[in-house]
């Protein structure tokens, strides 16, 4: 692992101070395993230069990559934007949540780094950029860059990410990865816009470490001892952005103030001025100047919640999860405050909602014990938030040592050599372990491929499979060949290299399991080889039992997806029934056998995703960008309605191969085919309404 | 249609011109001068001076201008429809290399979903030719001028008034998103009018004031600019000065009459640009001629050939401020002066070696003096007073209502 690392160079965009906790641990665990690391910071009003020295890290401002030279190209940028926010300020006042003097130096700013992190990465060359999202510009230009230099880029999770799901958009658009805490964030990310297969949970990447830190030292008994805490019951209470009014707080205020045996620590959010600190303070001094200790930066809240037993939080906030796993008492205010945050500790049954003057009774009642919630409830909070609570770090570092290797990856030869054809096509078809489904399927082949052609069925089955299953291979007879693999889980890709080996068909045709032909399918790809040659790599569209598509051709969406053109529509949809080159076609996909020996066949690793990795293996070995096509008249149809088993490790692969080499495609096909928004909404409606109709 | 006197007898009817003031905008300074301009356009124009009702020291300087004032509101709010608002404003604009905008600033820059509109709360009103607001700068405006200023500019567009800002803190920066939205510019720093002018994305017309108008407009500006307020305009007035004619303050000596006379001797050659302002003391008598008597029958060849002339007492240095530059025929307390305020000086001075010091320009040449002349004159010519870029911004927009 360590002789992995060494020269491996990992950079990491920083910003906020208080953020830094979620990324430096990784990179300090990379620097400690041999790789060269570096920070960058970007261009802010608050300065990121102060959060990079703050930490004692080795860092370069973004600016530093922009040299004399730049500056033409740096203007047009700036006029350029400026162009259009000009345009979009005088249209409509809809935009000036900024000032404009403030939105202009961020537009200049912003065209500068556009050309310092382009000058960063190829001065750099780095093997793997982090950032903890791609949101603000820094972390999506440092992800625009990367991805055009196919660097991977891999983002975290800023914090519990609790507001609404479209201040989520593009959170894992450049990213070749976005690593999570836990599931909860990934189905809430994914449920809006992002691509859930580059989503991976792997946990929080600084709670660990800070839960061993804080318990390994002394650090609770120092404060107690600084602020004179004696044997007292130490409370924190923990503000977000909103500072309450004191009114508010009063009667927790004056219980504390009373109280002999309680001190309350009140800690203030980083962001927040220290001049709007000053005021709340002074409203609040002049009637409780006892025993409440303010904090803003001054201590750890690490340490806070670890000294205290009660932590209550006037809004939803990441500290809220960090005092769970911490195993404290958590206590959401009801403040009645105005905030749009759909997340909730009392709903997840681990924080009790409680105003400040039932609060204060409870304390005065000596009832902490029960405010604590039950262990089932935290245990099935904490597997939802956190998908590992003690190794995130090293999660991620295995993660990015398989991204560097797969962004270089190269497939080995398959090692054996072509025999001369006996048929003209071989279709190859791996045993997905359903027997209704392999019966279907091998009954529309039999059914649609002419007696008169010269073909041969190829059944590839994994080393075990049910009685039904066996059962209806053992009925099978005529040109149908079966091969017993000794591979135990489901290896798509392997599966398929062994049929293929088997093969004795000039051209062999993959079949996904549930996918089967209709029509006159051979002769369909024969007009196409004699179309477009027999190197192309062939696929056709696959509609489902609704007679929708299921695939036309792979697009790339706007996240930098393979996505499948004209999902969802009529099968019949004009635009979508034409034949023509693609980037990449799936589910099925003929290949001439020569070519495919050529290309080294299917690659493991790719899992699922093999057909996809095949046409993009295809164009780069061609230098071309596409070889695959599509045939209007090949048809196919899926008999399931099952997705695709997901495996991390598969996306890992595919993502970190070729995200430099998928650009958005989508938008593209439909503006050249002169599809609207607005047709596809409505012809998608129309199929919705037609499907449910039956 | 321009105005004209006769037709503009009842001031309600009069075009008016919204004049923007706020706190941390005003100098008393810049009242007095306001105050002179609006009494000067008063058959032209009404200067309607807006300030909102909480710059309330703006209101309390600005009293002699007989100001409004308005309310202004905040109204925030955040949604998902806002974002949606934006991002169809910003469009599918991207970087040329493909980098979409929106995504790259929308999402954190711009605020996501919230919104922060400042509203006007103004009574209605017509006839305006358009508003005047102070240009704020990255380096030095409050949010509150700010927001008011865009609030104004937004509903400047939405009325289809022209909007004209004008430069109180130097625009020569990187920063040119203001400048380019509005619909002309008034600076008073050459710097900055020569920057603006050449950048390609600023497309609105581009005016510098003449310095006895555009030094009202700078936080520095000194008592002795003060004192000369108007003085310009009089001496228009009184001597009929044309728009293109310069005008050269001329620190006579009469211990000097040889080399003044060969001064003017020299400029006759771009005489009919020239109007001269003599600076003459009542004690510089030489036998029974007067110092105004000497000028008069030494260059009696070459005076009346100049546009016009006129004499000034040299204890009122501060009228040099109506002129483009200051010509003397040695260093001497005016070019002092006239150094010390910003003021252009050339020295004609055969007994020293030619050389440039910031405005102060020392020749030996009868060339090398026209030459400083001629530049004069062409910059003389690119200066223009508010009244007529008033009435030229009422031209424009009497033509596209047309």
């Amino acid at each position: 692992m360590k002789r992995f690392w060494k020269n491996k160079k990992v950079v990491a965009s920083i910003a906020l101070m208080h953020h830094t906790r979620f990324i430096i641990p990784i990179m300090e665990k990379l620097a400690e395993m041999g790789a060269r690391i570096q920070y960058i910071v970007g261009q802010a009003e608050r300065s990121q230069e102060i959060t990079a020295v703050n930490c004692d890290i080795p860092y370069n401002h973004v600016f530093d990559y922009v040299k004399a030279g730049d500056r033409p190209e740096v203007r047009e940028h700036y006029r350029r934007l400026k162009q259009v926010f000009e345009k979009a300020f005088l249209k409509s006042n809809r935009l000036g949540v900024q000032m404009l003097t403030v939105a202009d130096k961020t537009l200049y700013a912003t065209a500068t780094e556009y050309v310092g992190y382009k000058n960063f990465i190829d001065t750099e060359k780095p093997d793997l950029c982090l950032a903890l999202h791609e949101t603000n510009r820094w972390g999506k230009m440092l992800g625009f860059w990367a991805k055009k230099r196919s660097t991977p880029f891999i983002t975290l999770q800023e914090g519990l990410g609790y507001n609404e799901d479209f201040g989520y958009i593009g959170h894992a658009q450049f990213s070749t990865l976005n690593l999570v805490w836990g599931e909860r964030i990934r189905n809430k990310l994914a449920g809006f816009e992002a691509p859930k297969d580059r989503i991976i949970p792997v946990g929080n990447t600084h709670i660990a470490q800070e839960i061993k830190h804080q318990r390994g030292s002394d650090l609770d008994e120092k404060l107690r001892k600084k602020y004179n805490c004696g044997k007292k019951s130490l409370i924190l209470l923990i503000f977000s952005a909103t500072i309450p009014s004191p009114e508010k707080m009063a009667a927790l205020f004056q219980y504390v103030n009373q109280s002999r045996n309680t001190l309350l620590f009140i800690k203030f959010h980083p962001a927040t001025p220290e001049r709007k600190i000053t005021e709340w303070q002074e409203g609040v001094s002049q009637s409780h100047p006892e025993n409440i200790v303010y904090i803003h930066e001054q201590e750890s809240v690490y340490t806070l919640i670890h000294a205290c037993s009660l932590i209550a939080l006037s809004e939803p906030s990441t500290t809220g999860i960090e005092a769970v796993a911490f195993g404290k008492t958590l206590v959401q205010l009801d403040l009645q405050l105005s905030y749009e945050a759909p997340y909730s500790y009392v709903e997840n049954k681990v924080a009790k909602l409680l105003s400040p003057e039932v609060l204060a009774d409870y304390l005065k009642n000596g009832r902490l014990k029960e405010l604590e919630s039950k262990p089932a409830d935290i245990a099935a909070f904490m597997t939802n938030e956190l998908s590992s609570t003690a190794n995130a770090v090293g999660t991620v570092v295995d993660i990015s040592r398989q991204t560097i290797s797969a962004n270089r990856f190269s497939p080995e030869p398959l090692g054996w050599e072509p025999g001369s054809p006996f048929y003209n096509w071989s279709i190859i078809i791996c045993v997905k372990d359903d027997a209704e489904l392999l019966l279907k399927q091998l009954e529309l082949v039999a059914c649609h491929s002419d007696e008169t052609d010269s073909w041969e069925v190829i059944l590839v089955k994994p080393d075990s499979v049910s009685r039904d299953t066996r059962a209806v291979l053992d009925s099978l007879s005529g040109n149908v060949r079966i091969i017993n693999s000794d591979l135990r889980q489901w290896d798509m890709p392997g599966l398929m290299n062994l049929g293929a080996r088997q093969a004795t068909g000039k051209t062999l045709i993959f079949l996904s399991p549930g996918i089967a032909p209709t029509g006159d399918w051979l002769p369909a790809i024969r007009n196409g080889i004699d179309r477009f040659g027999s190197s192309s790599i062939f696929g056709g569209i696959v509609k489902n039992q609704f007679n929708n598509i299921v695939h036309a051709g792979m697009v790339v969406d706007t996240n930098f997806s393979p996505v499948p053109a004209y999902r969802h529509l009529d099968e019949f949809f004009p635009a979508a029934n034409q034949t023509r080159r693609f980037q990449m076609v799936d589910l099925a996909l003929a290949i001439d056998r020569n070519r495919f020996l050529h290309l080294s066949g299917f690659s493991s690793r790719a899992g699922n995703y093999c057909l996809l990795d095949l046409c993009l293996h295809a164009a780069l070995t061609e230098n071309s960008s596409h070889q695959a096509v599509l045939l209007s008249d090949l048809r196919l149809l899926k008999l399931d309605n099952n997705d695709t088993e997901y495996d991390p490790a598969h996306a890992i692969h595919f993502h970190s191969r070729w995200s430099g080499h998928l650009w958005d495609s989508e938008k593209k096909l439909y503006r050249t085919d002169g599809v609207s928004d607005l047709q596809l909404d409505a012809a998608r409606m129309s199929r919705a309404i037609a499907t449910a109709a039956g | 249609m321009e105005p004209t006197p006769a037709e503009q007898s009842d001031e309600s009817q009069l075009p008016q011109i919204y004049w923007v003031l706020m706190d941390n905008q005003v100098t008393p300074f810049m009242i007095d001068f306001l105050t002179i301009l609006k009494d000067r356009l008063r058959n032209f124009y009404r200067l309607n001076f807006q300030i909102p009702a909480l710059c309330t020291q703006a209101l309390e300087m600005a009293k002699p201008l007989g100001p409004s004032a308005f309310q202004v509101s905040s109204y925030t709010q955040n949604s998902m429809n806002v974002f949606l608002e934006k991002r169809e404003l910003i469009g599918e604009n991207e970087f040329k290399d493909g980098l979409s905008i929106w995504r790259t600033l929308l999402i954190d820059d711009f605020g996501l979903g919230n919104l922060h509109e400042t509203r006007l709360h103004l009574e209605q009103d017509h006839n305006i030719v358009c508003f005047m607001l102070q240009i704020p700068t990255p380096l030095g405006s409050t949010e509150m001028e700010e927001r008011i200023f865009y609030a104004w500019v937004y509903l400047a567009n939405q009325l289809r008034i022209p909007v004209i800002g004008y430069e109180l803190l130097p625009l020569e920066t990187r920063w040119t998103l203001v400048p380019s939205m509005l619909d002309g510019i008034i600076t008073v720093n050459r710097e900055s009018y020569d920057y603006l002018r050449h950048l390609p994305d600023v497309k609105a017309p581009v005016w510098l004031l003449p310095d006895y108008e555009g030094r009202f407009f700078s936080p520095t500006t000194t008592h002795f600019w003060s004192n000369a307020k108007g003085g310009a305009y009089s001496l228009q007035n009184l001597y009929n000065l044309q728009p293109d004619t310069t005008v050269l303050y001329i620190p006579h000596n009469v211990a000097m009459s040889y080399e003044y006379k060969k001064l003017l001797r020299h400029l006759r050659h771009r005489a009919k640009n020239l109007h001269l302002m003599f600076s003459i003391g009542k004690d510089q008598v030489r036998g029974s001629f007067s110092q105004e008597e000497t000028v008069e029958l030494l260059s009696k060849e070459e005076l009346p050939q100049f546009a016009s002339y006129s004499f000034h007492d040299l204890n009122a240095p501060y009228e040099m401020t109506a002129a483009d530059a200051v010509v003397a025929c040695a260093h001497c307390y005016a070019t002092l002066i006239a150094a010390g305020n910003r003021l252009p000086a050339i020295i004609l001075d055969e007994g020293v070696p030619p050389n440039t010091r910031g405005n102060k320009v020392t020749v030996n040449s009868r060339e090398a003096l026209l030459s400083c002349v001629d530049e004069l004159i062409a910059q003389h010519k690119q200066k223009t007073e508010f009244a007529r870029i008033f009435l030229e911004i009422h031209r424009k927009k009497s033509k596209r209502s047309q």
